[in-house]
């Protein structure tokens, strides 16, 4: 299934993209598509990362599907 | 438009915001309280000049997430009109970077609901700031708890 991977902030910095398609199993939660990403950019960690799965915030269990929009940002600093 | 509009208001741009727009946008004699917050661009911040802050935000998921915050508002307070605006880009010192303008019939429900607001805002929007002093730069440490994190 593909799914597609927003950025930002300093992941944004660190992998070098905003945006990324990607082909994953069925069945992959968020936790295994942060896992992927670490393994395929060096030096990047995600420990700490908040998840957005459709624009809603989601646990690091939560399983995707295909043509899920998923995000990994920093903590948020808005306001 | 009826004179009793209890209805949200969302923006996120990139422009100067308009609080006394706002404050007209949910005005009607129903509604008696009418508070407003607005957030700045804080300087000195930490004990060091801040030249400028660039706000950076996840759009579509700011404006799902500020209908969440109007749910829980509204599910928790007697409210007329509600607006939440949040403006990214780059900012200077006094600028404003957030404004909550909230009607309720009465005081109490329209400062509590404000208040509520702005902690809640500060918590599930998604933006990011990075700010530049005169002294150095960097990525300003944001909060956890929408939910859990990786």
């Amino acid at each position: 299934m593909t799914v597609e991977l927003l950025l930002f902030a300093s992941y944004r910095e660190q992998v070098g993209q905003r945006r990324l398609e990607l082909s994953l199993p069925e069945g992959t939660r968020v936790r295994d598509l942060a896992a992927r990403l670490e393994a395929e950019h060096a030096g990047l960690s995600l420990r700490g990362a908040l998840c957005a799965l459709n624009e809603h915030y989601v646990a690091p269990d939560a399983a995707l599907s295909a043509g899920d929009r998923v995000a990994f940002f920093p903590p948020v600093s808005g306001g | 438009m009826t004179d009793t509009p209890r209805q949200d208001y969302f923006f996120v741009t990139e422009e100067r915001l308009e609080p006394l727009r706002y404050q007209q946008l949910v005005s009607a004699p129903a509604y008696g309280a009418v508070t407003s917050f607005v957030g700045t661009v804080r300087s000195p911040n930490k004990g060091q000049v801040v030249r400028h802050i660039d706000y950076q935000g996840y759009d579509a998921m700011m404006y799902t997430q500020m209908k969440v915050l109007a749910g829980e508002l509204r599910a928790r307070f007697d409210l007329g009109g509600l607006v939440v605006a949040h403006r990214l880009g780059r900012l200077g010192p006094g600028e404003a970077s957030i404004a909550i303008v909230v009607a309720s019939p009465h005081r109490r429900d329209s400062l509590e609901a404000c208040h509520a607001a702005i902690d809640r805002a500060k918590a599930l929007l998604p933006v990011w700031k990075y700010e530049v002093t005169e002294q150095d730069e960097g990525w300003v440490a944001g909060s956890s708890q929408a939910a859990e994190p990786l």
